[in-house]
């Protein structure tokens, strides 16, 4: 079960206080583990900024400038969050997105969503 | 003579008089609601004799406040928005001292007036209600400080530092950086090749990224971090830094990237 693969992230990382399994090609999320429950024009928000990171503008100018073919994974800082997304290997649409309180080690955040994020295409 | 004219006369020797006062209508923008926040308080700081300021915001809204002395005497709604009064019941009342309460229920009627939008026009006419002696008002420099808002720092050039600051922490392991806003390219560092692509992305600009992160993290327009690509093939990684107006695009060597997010992260915690 996608849910059950996405709470055990964030049982992994306590700071992590929402993951959620996203479709780009209709800005859905499609399934959501959080602490609190966060409102659908914010959900709809972050699916929005991940075509951007992937699909849109802001993905093709830094993949041309570092003459790459595509972004997988970015990782944005506020104040009071720590955000990253990462793009399905397996199907490009899919994304998931993960956050987090600022204190949150990067590093792990990256290797155990990339891991969650696998499990979740090779059970699809 | 009664004592109005006679501080008029005062003032008009003195050059302090409220030639803006007989302005029409005047318009302040900001990039976000501390810095329209900023204005109202500034409004407020540089009317002396006792006036009607009406502000209006993008949604065509207006709040009024009775002001004299430096000081906000009263605040209350112009456009007949019942649901707005009656959210907010300090709307009418006369301020007589400042009180924790009090100066964070302004603070959220005036962030609620200036939610959504980016710029307000002003108004000024004669304040027609009268206002009791012993209401003297909240002073523009007590509101400030109960709202940890610094009355005379120019938001943009703290920006400004604060991304100066953020690029020369991490100017050991940073091979080019550009620092711009929406007008021009303030500061390139680095070699020609790198800054010419950054310079370029700048120029291209990224409005839809930054329209995005504003909709998804509410202090985005404070200040954000983003890396994209963080783990590609390519030697080098892109971070791209906001605060305030104020924007900066670096290019790192891959392996640093850590590094520049503790280095962010430490600043901005």
């Amino acid at each position: 079960m996608i849910l059950d693969h996405l709470n055990q992230l964030r049982a992994e990382i306590p700071e992590c206080l929402a993951a959620s399994l996203i479709d780009m090609s209709s800005g859905l999320a499609l399934c959501t583990s959080a602490k609190e429950k966060y409102t659908q024009e914010r959900l709809d928000a972050l699916c929005s900024l991940a075509s951007e990171l992937f699909e849109g503008s802001a993905a093709e100018t830094f993949s041309n400038a570092l003459k790459t073919s595509d972004q997988r994974e970015c990782i944005i800082m506020t104040v009071s969050e720590t955000c990253l997304y990462l793009r399905s290997v397996v199907d490009p649409q899919e994304a998931m997105f993960c956050i987090c309180s600022p204190d949150v080690d990067p590093k792990e955040l990256l290797q155990n969503a990339k891991s969650c994020l696998n499990k979740i295409s090779a059970e699809q | 003579m009664n004592d109005i004219r006679r501080l008029k006369n005062k003032l008009s020797k003195i050059g302090a008089d409220e030639s803006r006062a007989d302005e029409a209508t005047r318009e302040v923008h900001a990039t976000n609601t501390t810095g329209l926040l900023l204005a109202v308080l500034h409004e407020i700081d540089e009317t002396i004799l006792a006036r009607e300021l009406v502000f209006r915001n993008d949604a065509g809204q207006l709040l009024g406040l009775d002001v004299g002395n430096r000081r906000l005497l009263r605040l209350y709604d112009k456009s007949g928005d019942a649901d707005f009064s009656t959210y907010h019941p300090e709307l009418g009342r006369a301020f007589s001292q400042s009180d924790p309460t009090l100066t964070k229920a302004i603070k959220d009627l005036l962030q609620d007036f200036i939610a959504g939008s980016d710029k307000l026009n002003i108004s000024s006419g004669k304040v027609d209600r009268p206002v009791a002696p012993a209401d003297t008002g909240l002073s523009a420099q007590a509101l400030a400080h109960a709202w940890t808002i610094d009355l005379y720092v120019d938001n943009d050039a703290s920006s400004a530092r604060q991304i100066e600051e953020f690029i020369s922490s991490c100017h050991d392991i940073t091979v080019a950086s550009v620092e711009f806003n929406s007008k021009e390219i303030l500061v390139v560092s680095g070699p020609e090749q790198v800054t010419e692509q950054l310079v370029e992305i700048a120029q291209d600009g990224l409005l839809q990224l930054d329209e995005n992160l504003k909709d998804c993290f509410q202090d985005a327009e404070t200040s954000f971090f983003v890396v994209p690509g963080l783990s590609n093939d390519a030697d080098q990684s892109i971070a791209y830094v906001g605060c305030g107006i104020n924007r900066a695009l670096m290019m790192v060597s891959s392996e640093n990237l850590t590094d520049i997010n503790s280095v962010w992260r430490q600043l901005n915690y």
